[in-house]
């Protein structure tokens, strides 16, 4: 389903980035695993080694196929067994959707509009989810180009104003914990970033050759760990370790807490602006990913018909997800979700490299 | 087949916005609470003081304040928990409460002494109520406060929260929000001071036109209160806190004893730095203060070298029996009001677990040493008295 | 079955009425004869009843006399021309003893008129008849001569009402094709300008011009234009905007993707970055393609005053564009569902104001919005006279009664006026805003700040999937261009703008880089005092 669409490689940064770091502005899951403590600026850090060796099964692939996307090749590998992959992972997309559609919902209705029915919020999202899927994935791109000026100076304007009532003596002592937990840590973090699989979905899009696309990746990557660290600061720095931990939604909370000589107070408004731009395109996003996916398996040139079916399908699946907070919190907790991605982003695409290998398909010079 | 669609679409989403709003509210059905106050009852329930705002009594730009009319209108309701208590304000109150704007929360000393954290979950976990407002602990009933009116402010309640922004200019009372309290209590072995408001009567006034003043500190053991501290003691902790912004600290002359200068603080850092030697703990409080020559009463001709260098050095110890008086003070009572805990956490991170276990002896047991850097800078507009003393001869 | 029948009948008459067009009123077809009387005939059949038309039996030299008409119509020939140039010389210097039939020695030698063509048709002197020109009809000849001596009145040069400018050229365009053209040829003097005649509209025969300068304008564009006017096949054409609507990208998007000006030198300077120019005969407004959405904020006047105020003033714009559409739909979205986002004395001043109002603020704010687009319109077609005496009522009524009574909150009011107002600064985006608005309201008061966004963002997602012309329509802020963005966020100075736009033209080297002014190396040299 490969449509004629060329993503710019900034447009292909924007989209990852945006998409990752909206979950860091929503619940701010940095204390769910390892180490735990003032060390997880470090952990951040590192981060950006794990997820470029988290993506190098991908990576590998796309250079055998470079103008496939995950979907065609699953077949190409596997014939038509490649099929139920495809399916596997589309499943993959709508968990990962309808969690963060969840996340959505329980940020929307705990902070802002507490009595409003979820039911209404999704419906009240779908028209739009639809018309920017119909319009593809380049529009999609175009659109995370437009509002990456705008999130990442929220994010930036945001960290300033925090600036004043930030106190950088918490993040003593360093190391406290042992080099291995803050490893594990990382490890954590980077596993949770289901947007590899995204990239892989991608990539075929952005049609340069290998050496730039690395410096793509790489720039990705970096954009990724920059601003969670100034999230991770913003958060840490005003609220305290201990006081964070006990924080549903930390990131806003520290919002909140802006007050600037009398007069700059209250901009939760930005942030909730920043906010609903970035999930709404983590959302089409990976709808879009449903979408081709669907059409792959039907057999099918093009996804329109889709999308109608798919928003049906979506909808009673991601309300059967609202079960009560406690239950999320369990589930997003590191243990489960990082077998889970593990699977998803190593396993499987490590399984299907080698199988690719040793039936010699697809390029072998890059 | 498209037609269909485009017909079933609308309807879907038309009867969707049919039933109406659900989070809609208009501004004429808020009541916007400016104050709350938290007491308990005889009973053992949570009784609950709302200042609510009548707009309708404000004039925006012609501000008459002799008009008559209240601007505000205090609720008191009774209910078995906070969120309880009130909700049940809704029965007098004919708009919901709406608590976005609230700037002050006071407490009642009867209800601190029993824990105040109970009381602060609802204020930490509802989206409504904020973080930032200022939190206050009065002797007598929380109710009174709130109920209490002010000169120079049309809503008291704002009059409360300026009450605070302004203490630092006498530092003898902290200036806490809730933030403030709710870090402290996620620590494990920091505990937390409340500025005190009462209600006072000037002399010279009718018994009914009372007013609020800022008074004392209380003290908390985690979340329970367990005593005051006065001026001076509360400026000894604040000294260590490093949140002394501006103050007069008052000396007796150099040269003329029966008289007191008064210096005036312009600037106030401490550090604070543990040790940890032969099993003992030590702990280095240095302060270092600018300030300048605020008042002398007593026409002394102190701008010369030697009274300025005296006049240092008595800072320097008035400063140090502050900090030394509180310290005593905290230490008594085995209260960690000055964040050593942290201090020592950040400095000694392997030897912390063991000592944060038994905090509260250790802390009993730590040795203080004040080292106070006083440096007295500039005199105003005089270098010489106004009446100058003409047994001194010429200055 | 019904519709079948339906179709049948129609598709009859519809059939017939193009028949008729190209026969003559009778339906007998027309073709040129060589006598006289026939061709006399022939017009005064196809012209069924026209008073204005004058024909002038004109007999041509003395020796072996040739018979001869003109015909035009009253009022749009230039008498006085026509009486010099054609008339009086076909009756005095008309010599048979030249070599050639009588029509080629008139049409070489005899006419002095600068224009002259044969035409082999009754149909094309027709069509030259009604444009203007004089037809000649010349007993025993086989073809007609058309000489082009238009002449009419017409509006005459004067500055534009819609896009006045403090510093600049006060000429705009008039309703005159070749009027238009001299404006642009006079400002453009170079012989790559080149200039295509197309003529649509059945019955209004509309000329239109297109204009592009070959080198810098992108050829594949150009040919697309030609396409799309090329397929338009409608009954008339009586302004630019009926062409607009035949050839643009998105007939129903909210957004124009086609731009128009009046001003030969806005025109002029967008023919340079590499647009093409679409004049119409009989209206000032002359399209300029492709267009892209940061045009609409950008104003020739800026590039004619200093670059600093000139970028402070286009932030301005950008700034009411984000006023005049969200500031409606964030005020009912904040005051009425999330309060807590205003300052606390904000929220005071505006509840005390709206203590007694009796609507519920969207409804408050749609009535105001209503009210005030009437306002608005009626103040357009107002006579000059009654204009002022509107404005006062308009003012006093809305603004001050309103507030009193108690009907409306004053700080709705004020939220109007500030909208209002911002919309006059972006002139080309006035629709745009003024539906966004309302739409935006609506949401908002469905579903608050949540509604806001999420409209924006469809309305984002709708601009980033318009392309004008091939060229995408938020260029050069999607994609993101550095060297397009210099003329949107800020405005370089001339001196320093050394290439043009990439996205619409290939040849992007306009000046040297070393242009930036400097006095000299010594200015005293200047200055010998």
């Amino acid at each position: 389903m490969l449509e004629n669409a060329k993503i710019t490689p900034r447009q292909f940064i924007f989209v990852l980035v945006i998409s990752r770091i909206v979950i860091a502005i929503t619940f701010f899951p940095v204390f769910a695993g390892p180490p735990g403590n003032q060390d997880v600026w470090i952990s951040e850090v590192l981060s950006l080694p794990v997820h470029l060796l988290l993506t190098v099964p991908f990576y590998l692939l796309w250079k055998r196929f470079p103008k496939q996307s995950l979907f065609e090749y699953t077949q190409t590998i596997l014939g038509r067994t490649g099929k139920a992959v495809t399916l596997l992972y589309v499943l993959y997309f709508i968990h990962e959707l309808s969690i963060f559609l969840y996340e959505w919902c329980a940020f929307l209705t705990t902070a802002i509009m507490p009595e409003t029915p979820v039911l209404f919020i999704l419906l009240f999202l779908f028209p739009f989810c639809a018309y920017a899927v119909l319009k593809g994935i380049e529009v999609i791109s175009r659109f995370a180009e437009f509002i990456a000026p705008l999130v990442f100076g929220g994010i930036l304007v945001i960290f300033l104003l925090l600036a004043k009532d930030m106190d950088f003596k918490i993040f003593t002592p360093v190391m406290e914990k042992s080099m291995i937990s803050i490893l594990a840590g990382a490890f954590v973090m980077g596993l949770r970033t289901s947007e590899i699989v995204v990239l892989a979905i991608l990539l075929p899009h952005l049609q340069l050759n290998s050496k730039k696309t690395k410096l793509v990746l790489l720039s990705g990557y970096s954009l990724i760990a920059l601003f969670w660290l100034i999230t991770t600061i913003s958060v840490l720095a005003t609220l305290g370790i201990e006081f964070s931990k006990t924080l549903q939604f930390a990131y806003f909370s520290a919002v909140r807490l802006v007050n600037i000589g009398d007069f700059i107070e209250r901009i939760e408004s930005i942030h909730l602006s920043i906010w609903i731009l970035s999930g709404y395109l983590r959302i089409i996003l990976y709808f879009y990913c449903i979408l081709i996916g669907l059409s792959q398996i039907v057999g099918i040139k093009d996804y329109k018909p889709l999308v109608l079916a798919t928003l049906t399908i979506l909808l009673p699946v991601s309300l059967s997800y609202q079960s009560n907070i406690s239950d999320l919190n369990e589930f997003l907790s590191y243990t489960i979700v990082s077998w889970v991605n593990l699977i998803f982003i190593v396993v499987i695409p490590s399984i299907l490299l080698a199988v690719a290998f040793f039936r010699k398909l697809g390029e072998t010079n890059a | 087949m498209k037609r269909r669609i485009f017909i079933i679409i609308p309807t879907i989403l038309i009867l969707l916005f049919l039933p109406g709003c659900w989070n809609r509210r208009e501004l004429n059905t808020l009541a916007i609470v400016q104050a709350l106050g938290v007491d308990r009852t005889e009973d053992g329930e949570i009784s609950v003081s709302l200042q609510i705002l009548k707009p309708s009594a404000i004039q925006s730009s012609t501000s008459d304040k002799a008009s008559g009319s209240k601007s505000v209108w205090v609720v008191t309701s009774k209910g078995e928990t906070v969120f309880d208590a009130i909700r049940n304000a809704s029965l007098q109150t004919d708009r919901k409460a709406y608590f976005s704007h609230n700037t002050v929360y006071v407490f009642s000393e009867a209800l601190a002494r029993s824990g105040i954290s109970d009381e602060l979950d609802l204020f930490s976990r509802d989206s409504e109520l904020r973080q930032l407002p200022y939190v206050f602990i009065t002797r007598g009933k929380a109710e009174d406060i709130i109920r209490s009116d002010y000169e120079q402010e049309k809503i008291p309640g704002q009059a409360i929260e300026k009450l605070a922004k302004v203490s630092f200019a006498a530092s003898k009372v902290p200036k806490i929000q809730l933030i403030d309290l709710l870090k402290n209590f996620a620590s494990k072995t920091n505990d937390s001071i409340i500025p005190g408001i009462e209600l006072v009567q000037e002399d010279n006034k009718e018994p009914s036109e009372e007013s609020l003043k800022l008074e004392g500190t209380a003290i908390l053991k985690r979340d329970r209160m367990i005593g005051w501290f006065d001026a001076k003691e509360t400026r000894g902790v604040l000294w260590v806190l490093g949140k002394v912004k501006s103050g007069i600290i008052d000396i007796p002359t150099p040269g003329n004893e029966n008289k007191k200068s008064g210096i005036e603080i312009i600037k106030a850092n401490s550090r604070v730095v543990p040790e940890i030697s032969a099993g003992n703990l030590f702990m280095t409080i240095n302060v270092h203060v600018d300030a300048n020559l605020g008042e002398e009463m007593g026409n002394t001709d102190i701008v010369k070298p030697e009274r300025f260098n005296e006049l240092e050095n008595r800072m320097g110890s008035a400063i140090k029996e502050e900090i030394e008086r509180a310290v005593d003070k905290a230490q008594n009572w085995d209260v960690d009001i000055f964040k050593f805990g942290t201090e020592v956490h950040r400095k000694y991170p392997k030897e912390w677990p063991e000592l944060e276990k038994n905090w509260r002896e250790e802390f009993k047991e730590i040795q203080v040493t004040i080292l106070v850097d006083a440096k007295l800078h500039w005199s105003g507009y005089l270098n010489k008295p106004i009446l100058p003393n003409t047994s001194e001869g010429s200055g | 079955m019904l519709t079948k029948i339906i179709r049948k009948s129609t598709r009859k008459k519809r059939c017939q009425s193009t028949e008729i067009l190209s026969q003559g009123p009778s339906g007998i077809p027309m073709s040129l004869s060589k006598k006289l009387e026939d061709n006399r005939q022939a017009i005064l059949t196809i012209f069924p009843k026209a008073d204005d038309l004058v024909i002038r039996e004109l007999t041509i030299g003395t020796q072996d006399p040739v018979q001869a008409f003109a015909v035009m119509i009253f009022g749009l020939f230039n008498e006085d021309s026509v009486n010099e140039n054609l008339i009086k010389p076909l009756l005095s210097l008309y010599d048979n003893q030249r070599s050639g039939s009588p029509l080629k020695i008139i049409k070489d030698s005899i006419l002095t008129v600068s224009s002259v063509q044969e035409v082999q048709t009754i149909d094309d002197a027709v069509t030259g008849i009604l444009s203007g020109d004089t037809a000649l009809f010349i007993d025993g000849a086989d073809s007609i001569l058309i000489a082009s001596i238009r002449g009419w009145e017409a509006r005459g040069v004067e500055e534009p009402e819609t896009e006045s400018v403090v510093r600049g050229p006060r000429e705009g365009f008039v309703e005159s094709l070749g009027t238009n053209i001299s404006l642009i040829r006079r400002k453009i003097k170079n012989p790559n300008l080149m200039v295509e005649k197309v003529t649509v509209g059945k019955q209004t025969k509309t000329s239109l011009c297109i204009l592009h300068i070959h080198g810098i304008a992108n050829d594949e564009i150009v040919q697309e234009v030609k396409d799309r006017i090329g397929r338009i096949e409608t009954d008339s054409v009586l302004e630019s905007g009926y062409i607009e609507s035949f050839i643009e990208d998105a007939p129903y998007s909210l957004f124009p993707t086609i731009g128009n000006s009046e001003k030969p030198d806005i025109v002029c300077a967008k023919l340079l970055e590499g647009r093409i120019a679409i004049l119409t005969d009989g209206t000032p407004f002359v399209l300029t393609v492709p267009y892209l959405f940061v045009e609409a904020f950008q104003n020739s006047e800026d590039y004619y005053s200093r670059p600093y105020l000139a970028t402070f003033i286009r932030w301005l714009r950008w700034l009411s564009f984000f006023i005049s559409t969200f500031v409606p739909a964030l005020y009912v979205a904040i005051t009425t569902y999330h309060q807590e986002l205003l300052p606390t004395s904000l929220l005071i001043s505006i509840a005390s104001a709206n203590e007694g109002s009796p609507f519920p603020t969207i409804v408050e704010a749609l009535l105001m919005q209503i009210a005030y687009e009437i306002l608005r319109e009626a103040g357009l077609r107002l006579p000059k006279a009654v204009g002022q005496a509107v404005s006062i009522v308009g003012a006093l009524v809305i603004g001050e009664a309103a507030v009193s009574a108690g009907l409306v909150g004053a700080p709705m009011v004020v939220v109007v006026a500030l909208t209002g107002i911002s919309s006059f600064v972006v002139p080309a985006l006035t629709d745009v805003t003024t539906i966004a608005r309302f739409a935006l309201l609506i949401l908002s008061s469905f579903a608050g700040l949540y509604g806001v966004m999420l409209g924006f963002a469809g309305f984002v997602i709708h601009q980033l999937s318009l392309r004008s012309f091939g060229v995408p329509y938020m260029s050069p802020l999607v994609p993101l261009s550095g060297a397009g963005l210099t003329d949107v966020i800020i405005r370089k100075p001339w001196w320093a703008m050394t290439s043009r736009p990439p996205v619409l033209s290939r040849n992007t080297t306009r000046q040297a880089n070393s242009l930036t002014p400097r006095p000299p190396e010594d200015p005293g040299t200047l200055n010998k005092t």
